[in-house]
């Protein structure tokens, strides 16, 4: 049988990730919070990059909360979530539809 | 109307007593822009900006209305954001001249009590609003004082803050604060998560808490909610209309 998944749409808002992956990042704290269980259970993958700072991640429908939970460790607002959606088409909709990042900034203090 | 809540970070980041002798209001007014553009930027609709007082000193009704006079014309220019006096006396005699002296000046009260006797007099006395849980350091909960805080429809909250020691989650602590939360959700008590006093300000996304407090404390996501949006802000309506003398006692509101 299919898995469930979510697909979230995620902003790096820093510079943060120059050389590396954030995917590592996101591991890296799920494997802090949860260990290997995490890892299983949330089964994070990256799908697709609309640009170099807006992402799309499949993730388990079922561990969406332990995937959710992980940002408690973000403390310098590396990542922002947008979204997080049931079908990928409709994820690649709302990341293709987020301004580019000083457009963003802009945009926000405007709200 | 929208369905989306409108999360309030309610202890978004202190202001310490010595700064508020120092600075100008338009430096208050700074920074109370700064803090709600960065909780705006996470997900929050408002943020409350706190001052913690440990001592009495004469001062302390001016430095805790300069506060509020920033943190109103604040408001005033469109930003969401509160003011707070936070007490962390370690007599009754002295908490209770320091709450006597900021009581009109600030939207919220709060305080974190350190023995068994400030936790029986925050837990009934009807100007604290809110009780913030330090791990390790909560005193013991009666059934009697459980009682009043759900009857004056008080809230607990806890700090991402004191979650943490040495920028790593303390899993000590975590786990008396899920002890305590167990009863309180029992009791079907409002509780809240709120950033703390961490420095520089780090607000986390509300709905991360949301889904950590609910697999590490165990608590209720869809009442957290409710509580981190309409309860505290039915909260801090109901002391600004106190404080403007329309409500001579809670549920009645004098209109006009």
């Amino acid at each position: 049988m299919r898995a469930k998944k979510r697909y979230v749409i995620l902003v790096v808002e820093s510079d943060f990730f120059k050389d590396s992956d954030p995917g590592e990042k996101l591991h890296e704290w799920i494997k802090e919070l949860y260990g290997i269980y995490g890892v299983s259970k949330i089964h994070l993958r990256e799908v697709f990059r609309i640009r170099k700072n807006v992402y799309i991640f499949s993730i388990s429908a079922s561990a969406k909360d332990f995937f959710r939970s992980i940002f408690i460790l973000d403390g310098c607002h590396i990542f922002k979530v947008i979204k997080v959606t049931g079908s990928l088409r409709k994820a690649i909709r709302i990341a293709r539809s987020i301004p580019k990042p000083g457009l963003l900034n802009d945009s926000k203090e405007r709200n | 109307m929208s369905k989306k809540p409108r999360f309030i970070d309610a202890y978004a980041t202190e202001i310490p007593i010595e700064k508020l002798k120092e600075v100008s209001l338009d430096e208050i007014l700074n920074y109370a822009f700064e803090v709600y553009s960065l909780a705006r930027k996470t997900g929050y609709y408002g943020c409350v900006i706190a001052a913690r007082f440990s001592k009495y000193s004469r001062n302390i009704r001016a430095y805790s209305k300069r506060l509020d006079e920033a943190i109103a014309t604040a408001r005033e220019n469109g930003v969401n954001c509160f003011s707070r006096c936070h007490i962390e006396a370690s007599q009754q005699s002295e908490f209770k001249r320091i709450l006597k002296a900021i009581r009109f000046n600030c939207d919220l009260i709060s305080t974190s009590p350190q023995n068994r006797q400030l936790m029986a007099f925050s837990s009934r006395d009807h100007r604290i609003d809110i009780l913030t849980l330090i791990p390790g350091k909560i005193p013991p909960f009666y059934s009697g004082d459980l009682k009043e805080i759900k009857c004056q429809e008080k809230f607990v909250e806890i700090t991402v803050a004191s979650l943490f020691t040495n920028n790593t989650l303390d899993p000590h602590r975590l786990g008396i604060l899920a002890e305590i939360l167990k009863v309180l959700g029992r009791k079907e008590i409002a509780v809240i998560v709120s950033t703390g006093p961490l420095s520089p300000y780090a607000p986390r996304d509300p709905r991360s808490l949301l889904s950590f407090t609910k697999i590490f404390l165990g608590l209720d996501q869809a009442k957290l909610a409710k509580d981190l949006s309409q309860g505290i802000l039915k909260r801090i309506t109901e002391n600004q209309y106190k404080r403007a003398g329309k409500m001579p006692v809670r549920g009645v509101l004098i209109e006009g």
